[in-house]
């Protein structure tokens, strides 16, 4: 694989702008307006017109509400590059590898990147935004029968087994959401500040055993878009450029098969390497972490694949006191993640990593924040996406 | 929480006509003797190699959950266990764990298939769920 400092300077990939629209229990607009409106605010960010974008890559949640006639919704006239991806919590970084490539390649100049989703609707609970609706027909119709009509379940049973093989426990996967909940807690955006406990962790209603409540994510209304662009050309834009260093993508391809890796080993251990080596920067020169945590688990599992710790010690090393949460030795998923944050699915640890990457977090600022490490996560443990982001610490 | 109805399609209809009488079919290579998921389709339309086989309907605990519901009818609190199981033949099969303690260690608990109708209609399916053969870890 090549290394991206194999290019001239000029071509490599940067990400110059970013959109946030209001997220959370957010009604009235419908997830294409969503998307819409998070495009057209990282134009702005950027110092763009829309105009000026010539790629647009669209990505859809679980209403899968959002598609390419967004193009006309913007006025985007003469595209040289459009397409809707689909890789679940996975497609956010897969979005900006492919708009890399086709800037790298001198297919486009400047590419948006997408995403929006609106399950929640007044009067229905987060959970049942994401039960399955699938007519009970046929092998789905089976397992949704059977009580697997959801990501709960299944997550469940990976958490379960990591538990089984490794001794982890409910306790360490509080640590981290606890951890994450004191950074939501300096994040104007999270949908969630006030701070927990291990101890309220534990009282949390069980959601689907071993998970309690505060081992899952939100469910938020909104969107959130990166333009991606050449490096000479975001060099005279209105932000600092966020250069794309290496990237990475794993699907297993056991899903609903036999995987005698399930969950112990995701397709994070060979996306994660694959982007480091890329980016030519190892494990140790990561600066900050922002994962896709859809669970506290998924998280967990995530940092062991990647190489923060040996595979099984991760349940002792999140639970180190000093690791995790503001000023510990491990800056992870520093604006409260899909737990407290907003769950825009990819959108949400790659937004986290621009704002970190540029300096722009405020009081949750990292100090050192050249090399940024961004996962995604989809299916159940059946996709999974990789970015190495470069910042400006300087230091 | 009971087994929700369900209704079978073109894909699963041979699995559906199994469970009906009784039996649990896998796909299986003829060339080799594995055993594949039911689910589980020829690489070409005209292959031959693939053919159903009943499985034992023996199996182990690979990993298992815990669901809180809710009785429909009388709004009582159920807990439902599921789990992964791996069959004797190989493949990993997702099902209800009844007759199960929901607060038991089931770490690598034998169990047995057994059959239940889906729903009253005639339309609706019979499916598999696993009971443990060791009578230490039953409810």
């Amino acid at each position: 694989m090549a290394k991206t400092g194999d290019l001239p300077a000029h071509r490599r990939a940067a990400i110059v702008g970013l959109g946030l629209t209001e997220m959370g229990r957010v009604y009235g607009p419908t997830a294409q307006q969503f998307a819409a409106e998070a495009v057209r605010r990282a134009a702005a960010d950027a110092g763009l017109e829309l105009s000026d974008i010539d790629g647009l890559l669209v990505s859809a949640g679980v209403t899968n509400a959002v598609n390419l006639s967004l193009q006309v919704d913007l006025g985007l006239r003469d595209l040289r590059m459009l397409t809707q991806l689909q890789a679940f919590g996975s497609t956010a970084g897969a979005m900006v590898q492919y708009a890399a490539m086709a800037v790298e390649s001198g297919m486009v100049d400047t590419v948006a990147c997408v995403f929006a989703d609106a399950p929640l609707r007044p009067g229905l609970t987060s959970g049942a935004a994401y039960t399955s609706r699938a007519a009970p027909r046929g092998w789905p119709g089976l397992r949704e029968a059977s009580g697997f009509d959801g990501p709960n379940t299944m997550y469940a049973l990976a958490a379960r087994r990591h538990m089984l093989a490794f001794g982890t426990t409910s306790e360490q996967l509080g640590a981290i959401a606890v951890a994450q909940r004191a950074w939501a807690g300096m994040n104007p955006l999270a949908q969630l500040r006030e701070p927990i406990t291990i101890a309220d962790h534990q009282a949390s209603r069980f959601v689907v055993e071993p998970f309690h409540l505060l081992d899952c994510c939100l469910v938020s209304n909104g969107g959130v878009a990166v333009i991606v662009t050449t490096s000479d050309r975001a060099a005279s834009r209105a932000q600092p450029p966020v250069p794309v260093l290496g990237w990475g993508q794993a699907h297993p391809g056991n899903r609903w098969r036999r995987n005698d890796d399930f969950g112990l080993v995701s397709g994070a251990a060979r996306s994660g390497p694959a982007a480091l080596r890329m980016a030519d920067v190892a494990i140790g020169d990561v600066d900050v972490v922002e994962l896709y945590d859809c669970y506290t688990y998924t998280v967990l599992l995530t940092l062991e694949d990647y190489g923060f710790c040996e595979k099984g010690e991760c349940g002792a090393f999140v639970s180190t006191p000093g690791v995790l949460g503001p000023g510990g030795s491990l800056p992870l998923n520093t604006g409260g993640g899909q737990l407290s944050g907003y769950y825009m699915w990819g959108m949400t640890p790659l937004s986290e990593a621009v704002i970190q990457a540029r300096g722009q977090a405020g009081e949750r600022q990292v100090e050192r924040h050249d090399v940024v490490l961004v996962s995604g996560n989809g299916g159940f443990l059946d996709y999974h996406s990789t970015l190495v982001l470069g910042g400006g610490s300087g230091t | 929480m009971a087994i929700s109805p369900v209704a079978r399609d073109s894909a699963s209809a041979d699995f559906f006509d199994g469970t009906r009488r009784g039996a649990f079919l896998l796909r299986r290579r003829r060339s080799t003797g594995e055993y594949l998921d039911p689910a589980a389709v020829p690489a070409q339309s005209d292959e031959v190699d693939l053919e159903y086989a009943p499985a034992g309907g023996g199996a182990r605990v690979v990993s298992w959950s815990t669901l809180r519901g809710r009785n429909g009818d009388t709004e009582e609190p159920v807990r439902t266990v599921v789990g992964i199981v791996e069959l004797d033949e190989g493949p990993w099969w997702w099902s209800q764990l009844v007759d199960v303690d929901p607060d038991g260690d089931l770490t690598d608990l034998r169990v047995q298939v057994d059959f239940l109708a889906s729903g009253p209609d005639p339309h609706h399916e019979v499916v598999p769920v696993f009971r443990p053969t060791e009578p230490d870890h039953r409810r």
